[in-house]
């Protein structure tokens, strides 16, 4: 029987070429969202590589004396704010970074390794850093104040920077230097893979670097985390806000609880997801009643071969079948051209975070609804087509 | 000419005879306008001369500057130092106002935490933009040059430190100042992120006085033209003073620049971030870049509801045979059959744009109520439905041209009897 369908589809190429356009194009859409949400889904079951709970992120403004410049008396107000600022009552640990997790302060870069360029993204701690945030360290050591005298850079890398960069050799002691500015650094400890941007971003390896506090050659960084003793009452970003303007009052300080800022950037996230799903949703069903008249209309223009296949024996059942296998043919063809597209985006590693697992199951889901649509389009036209009385068909002239 | 008032009768007459496909093409026209009017008027609400910047056509925005050497680039907003120098007295200019990018900060209210965006303004600000003020008066240059403490707040401000009671007189303590209020203004949407703020502050009052010389800072500058015919001169005469400037930091880099920008340009230059846009460096401008993506995009979003039209529409064809071959048995010319079908599908569009335009005021206006997006306020004006109309015309041509040339392929004869395929 599918030969003959086939044979049926070949006959009417240039319909049945519009009709593969329109599948593919719609395969492609829903391929596209459902990649991105089996994506998500998988990034979602990740470890964070840190602790969010009971943090607070603290903009830091300094009277701004633009991006590079900085003064003596800057530093030294910043040292300040971290030595008296775990004084203030609630204030478990505190410490300086130049980003922190959930916001929008990235820096990222690439750099060869072994013949090969790897992703990474930056970040600045101060020693504090691992307290605050609960960094769970696999290998070699976190920063400490002696660091102030190393003739190199130290900096601490995540498991996945580790591995993508250094392979199955051990990081602590390998030197490289990062753009921009080139200096030598060394690895001296790993951490869990941390994500910065949260449980919905994708994994990028991260190289944290060592902020010394108090020397005049260094920038201080403009964020403070801090972390508050459990059991903190409501007032506490208040009285912390209040405690450290009291220490530095030219500065003024933005508070942010790491929880609000990750279900910000949960909403953010799924609100594009969200969208596109929608909108891929109403085109699916577009296209359900677009081929629904296309059908509708192949049916009644039918009529007399119908007639002649029922007068030749074939039940309801094997004309509603041929209706309906007729288009999942097309639809079927439409799925293997598309399937055969998206293999390439792994071959070609066109998106490398993004696993071939990922894709497969994408393309799978993507492969199934498209069929359903089909299915749903074709179920009243194939209806329609069992309506006819071989004799009134084969009449008609 | 009656030839397309006739086209239009035949056109409407098959409409309501074939009820369901009109249904389908009308379902698939109306969604795709939707989607595209309801992200025009996105970018209308970001680009367009909305008040207060009723002026925005003649107005020219600076705020980055960028330096490149031979290693690397480093781009930040201008500084006061440089822009009081250079673009203040801009000649040609009808007014230009100087004013600091947006700071964050927090106000505590009886145990209440506000967060405010404070930004410091200058009085010149106040004449080129429309603001509606609904208590006060804006501060002045003189205000502004003697650091007064006072500040003009938005409504939702006036809410959020007053609980909606008149403001005027009293003072808010913010960013460790504290000012007093001198003027309210209705709530600017923060998509017009140049301008947006909860509460504005003479640009004098900012602590210290480092900020007088910088180059480079966190300001920005508004240069009202006399009419956008002038921008070609104050571009020219701006590159030539940044020229004459001193790079900032010589060391480092070799090149100092600081473009100006259409609203259309700045928001490009935002959205693509790209570093190889200032200067003289040859290629698309940011916003040649930016309106060719969003037109690709646009025709990519296109694509599916187009194929399905035309498939819809070759059905309808094909349905119609009979009919056609009467038409041409009766004398009627392909060119005049084809003419009839674009008609008909232009037809079936607009009435799409139509339905369109009705649902996406529903849910823009469902958008705005919702509040996602504070003080915005989207809504279907003229210059979004231009573009609905331009995007319904050329769907229209788009997916009746395939359909009107099989159709006039139609055998007479064949098609009389029903039997195209």
């Amino acid at each position: 029987m599918i030969g003959h369908l086939l044979k049926l589809a070949w006959r009417r190429k240039s319909s049945s070429g519009l009709l593969l356009a329109e599948l593919l194009a719609s395969f492609a859409v829903v391929f596209v969202v459902a990649t991105s949400v089996v994506f998500l889904a998988r990034c979602w079951r990740l470890p964070l590589g840190y602790e969010w709970r009971n943090v607070w992120s603290v903009r830091v403004e300094r009277v701004r004396t633009g991006e590079q410049r900085f003064t003596p008396e800057e530093v030294a107000g910043f040292a300040r704010l971290l030595r008296e600022g775990a004084a203030i009552e609630g204030v478990a640990a505190i410490a300086g970074s130049m980003s922190s997790p959930y916001d929008n302060n990235t820096s990222s870069g690439d750099r060869p390794f072994g013949g090969h360029q790897v992703q990474m993204e930056f970040t600045e701690f101060t020693d504090g850093a691992r307290d605050v945030l609960h960094l769970d360290l696999v290998k070699g050591r976190w920063f400490e104040p002696a660091d102030d005298a190393l003739p190199y850079a130290p900096v601490v890398v995540d498991e996945q920077f580790a591995r993508e960069a250094f392979g199955s050799e051990d990081p602590i002691g390998k030197s490289f230097g990062t753009p921009p500015d080139d200096r030598d650094e060394r690895v001296v400890g790993v951490v869990r893979d941390y994500r910065k941007g949260g449980e919905l971003s994708i994994p990028v390896g991260m190289v944290m670097r060592r902020t010394p506090v108090g020397r005049d050659e260094d920038r201080p960084p403009n964020l403070l985390l801090v972390r508050a003793a459990s059991g903190v009452d409501s007032g506490f970003e208040e009285r912390l806000v209040t405690r450290l303007h009291d220490i530095m009052p030219e500065w003024t300080f933005e508070p942010r609880a790491l929880e609000d800022m990750r279900a910000e950037s949960f909403r953010s996230r799924l609100v594009v997801l969200a969208l596109g799903a929608t909108i891929s949703g109403f085109l699916l069903l577009m296209v359900a009643l677009g081929l629904t008249g296309v059908l509708w209309q192949n049916v009644t223009r039918r009529t007399r071969e119908f007639g002649l296949r029922r007068a030749a024996g074939a039940s309801q059942g094997d004309i509603r079948r041929q209706v309906i296998m007729e288009v999942v043919l097309t639809a079927a063809f439409a799925l293997a051209i598309g399937v055969i597209l998206a293999a390439q985006i792994p071959i070609l590693d066109v998106v490398p975070f993004v696993g071939a697992g990922t894709i497969a199951a994408g393309a799978t889901i993507a492969g199934i609804l498209v069929l359903a649509t089909v299915v749903a389009a074709g179920l009243y036209p194939s209806v329609l087509a069992t309506r006819i009385r071989p004799a009134e068909a084969l009449r008609d002239e | 000419m009656n030839k397309v008032p006739g086209a239009l009768k035949i056109a409407f007459r098959s409409m309501l005879r074939r009820k369901f496909f009109t249904f389908v093409s009308l379902f698939g026209i109306a969604f795709t306008l939707l989607v595209l009017l309801i992200a025009a008027a996105f970018l209308d609400q970001v680009v367009g001369p909305h008040p207060p910047e009723s002026r925005g056509e003649r107005t020219l925005y600076v705020e980055r500057t960028r330096m490149s050497g031979e290693h690397s680039t480093q781009q930040t907003d201008s500084g006061y130092g440089f822009l009081d120098k250079n673009v203040r007295n801009l000649p040609g200019a009808e007014n230009v106002s100087l004013f600091t990018m947006p700071d964050s900060a927090v106000s505590y209210v009886d145990g209440r935490k506000i967060k405010s965006r404070l930004k410091r303004v200058d009085g010149a600000f106040w004449s080129i933009l429309d603001m509606q003020f609904l208590e006060g008066a804006p501060f002045t240059d003189d205000d502004d040059r003697q650091a007064r403490p006072i500040a003009v707040i938005s409504a939702g401000t006036r809410d959020r430190f007053f609980g909606g009671a008149t403001a005027v007189g009293k003072t808010i303590d913010i960013g460790g100042q504290r000012l007093r209020v001198v003027g309210v203004v209705a709530d600017v949407s923060p998509l017009r992120n140049l301008i947006a703020a909860d509460v504005y502050a003479p640009i004098g009052t900012i602590p210290g006085d480092a900020w007088r010389g910088e180059a480079q800072g966190n300001f920005g500058a508004l240069i009202l033209a006399r009419s956008p015919k002038d921008f070609p001169a104050l571009h020219t005469e701006l590159r030539a003073r940044v020229k004459r400037f001193p790079i900032p930091d010589p060391k480092n880099y070799t090149t100092f620049d600081v473009p100006a920008d259409s609203i259309f340009g700045m928001a490009a230059r935002g959205i693509l971030d790209d570093s190889r846009s200032y200067g003289d460096t040859p290629g698309l401008s940011p916003s040649a870049k930016l309106a060719l993506i969003l037109a690709v995009a646009a025709l990519a979003f296109m694509t599916l509801p187009a194929i399905n039209l035309v498939n819809v529409n070759l059905s309808r064809v094909l349905e119609r045979a009979p009919e056609i071959g009467v038409r041409r048995a009766f004398g009627a010319t392909r060119s005049r059959l084809v003419g009839q079908f674009v008609v008909e599908n232009v037809a079936l569009t607009l009435v799409g744009g139509i339905i369109a335009a009705v649902l996406a005021s529903l849910v823009l206006a469902a958008i705005t109520a919702s509040g996602v997006i504070p003080y915005v306020r989207l809504g279907v004006n003229y210059r979004v439905l231009g573009w609905g109309l331009l995007a319904s015309l050329f769907f229209g041509l788009l997916s009746g041209a395939v359909p009107a040339w099989r159709m006039s392929r139609l055998h007479p004869v064949e098609a009389l009897r029903g039997r195209a395929s």
